[in-house]
């Protein structure tokens, strides 16, 4: 249990520090900004206890928005992406399939994980876009960011979940 | 009952999400509309040493285009330079000129260097972090430059970092003007180009056009008068009819930071006493 944490934390460690040294730093075409770190929490196991996915979400955010001065933007974005992780995966998936099951491409295959993938990452995006602009009103922009770096939040953890094989 | 408290008792980790949630946006809102908090910033001891580090070792990647910009910049100067010789031989054969005093630009400002150590252009509210603090003299309310031109305004400080709000973020209003002509406006992010902003409130009846300069007013105390903000590339008519939206191509590389120059206006609180005082009454 206890070196199932520190896994894990050293796991977090790893995706916080190429977040905030590498993906923060992308910018393509003025527009995109890959969110990679939220891989783990897509990919925990679905017995994992809730309100432990919940922990892990607020405080790897809380880590994510520390260093990119947007103090709890990203905590509260990926508590949603937790928070309504299953009923996503419910609605693609047979019910008897996800009783214990870490989502990947291999795990629930290729379009299922693509559609449970889509609807996270928009989720999440959405939410984080939205607080982030905060009392900043300027709907297209945010749309076209908020798509824009879905899109390729998408394609990245798409592809790594594909090479990830276990 | 019974089946209620099961209920809650079952699904308690919607208690915890809600929980969260409130923190999450306890400090959003914190952030949003107080000064004070530093500590979930990137200019906390933590995460700016790790900055300080990571800021080091990218600093160097582009030493190139620093490079280049500053020796365009020296060319610039030294050619504006020359022509400023020419004119005031020129006039120093009236007497009455000599005897008027130039008072330097910085004469009322202390100058402090810092190094950006981490800098977005992401985001629709960008921060800088620099890597001298408050035990270095830098206070909130500071105005920050390159060698280019304007770059944000101090915003808050730890004792050994400071947090800019950049130029591109949109609470940043920065007081400019037209170069050598007395209309005045702000300046405003939209959160499209990391290159370009907007000039509001400029009036109509000022004679403009594209490729005019930008320089700050001096009317707030954060940046002296002139220094080089970017030239107009776009003339817009704002919908009240009374005055322009102008684009601004910045003349800073905001993608690009590293050497930053803080000014300090040592009469700053002299005046804001003044122009409280004459508010109120």
């Amino acid at each position: 249990m206890k070196l199932a944490v520190i896994k894990r934390l050293g796991l977090f460690f790893i995706w916080i520090l190429l977040q905030v040294v590498l993906f923060n730093t992308i910018n393509l075409f003025g527009y995109a900004t890959p969110f990679l770190y939220i891989y783990p929490f897509i990919c925990f196991n679905t017995q994992m206890s809730k309100n432990e996915q919940l922990l892990w979400a607020f405080f790897v955010g809380l880590a994510i928005d520390l260093f990119a001065n947007t103090p709890g933007v990203n905590a509260a974005a990926t508590l949603v992406l937790v928070f309504f992780r299953l009923p996503i995966l419910h609605l693609y998936t047979p019910h008897d399939s996800w009783e214990d099951v870490m989502p990947s491409v291999y795990s629930i295959g290729h379009i299922p994980f693509l559609k449970y993938l889509i609807s996270l990452v928009l989720l999440h995006h959405l939410v984080l876009f939205s607080l982030d602009a905060f009392s900043f009103i300027n709907i297209s922009l945010l749309l076209t960011k908020w798509l824009v770096s879905s899109m390729f939040t998408i394609l990245c953890l798409w592809g790594i979940s594909s090479v990830e094989r276990r | 009952m019974r089946h209620l408290i099961r209920f809650l008792v079952h699904h308690n980790y919607i208690f915890l999400f809600l929980l969260l949630e409130f923190a999450s946006f306890v400090l959003i809102i914190n952030f949003n509309y107080y000064q004070q908090g530093v500590y979930f910033t990137s200019c906390n001891r933590l995460v700016g040493s790790f900055y300080d580090v990571t800021g080091g070792i990218s600093s160097y990647f582009n030493l190139r285009e620093q490079n280049d910009s500053l020796v365009s910049s020296n060319i610039r100067l030294q050619q504006e330079l020359t022509l400023l010789q020419q004119q005031l031989n020129k006039q120093q054969q009236d007497s009455l000129y000599r005897s008027l005093e130039q008072t330097p630009m910085f004469a009322d400002y202390t100058l402090y260097d810092a190094r950006v150590i981490n800098n977005s252009v992401n985001h629709l509210n960008n921060y800088i972090t620099l890597n001298k603090g408050a035990k270095d003299g830098i206070q909130p309310a500071m105005g920050v430059v390159n060698g280019n031109g304007i770059v944000g305004i101090v915003r808050a400080v730890s004792a050994h970092y400071s947090l800019v709000l950049s130029v591109l973020n949109s609470k940043s209003t920065i007081s400019c003007k037209l170069k050598n002509k007395e209309f005045f406006g702000y300046l405003l992010w939209t959160g499209e180009s990391s290159q370009e902003a907007q000039l509001c409130d400029l009036p109509t009846h000022a004679i403009l056009q594209k490729g005019d300069t930008i320089i700050t007013s001096g009317y707030s105390a954060l940046f002296p008068e002139g220094m080089m903000v970017g030239v107009i590339n776009k003339i817009d008519h704002a919908p009240d009819g009374l005055s322009y939206i102008l684009g601004v191509k910045l003349s800073t590389d905001m993608t690009h930071l590293s050497a930053v120059r803080v000014i300090a206006n040592n009469k700053r609180e002299e005046r804001i006493e003044v122009e409280s005082k004459t508010v109120k009454e």
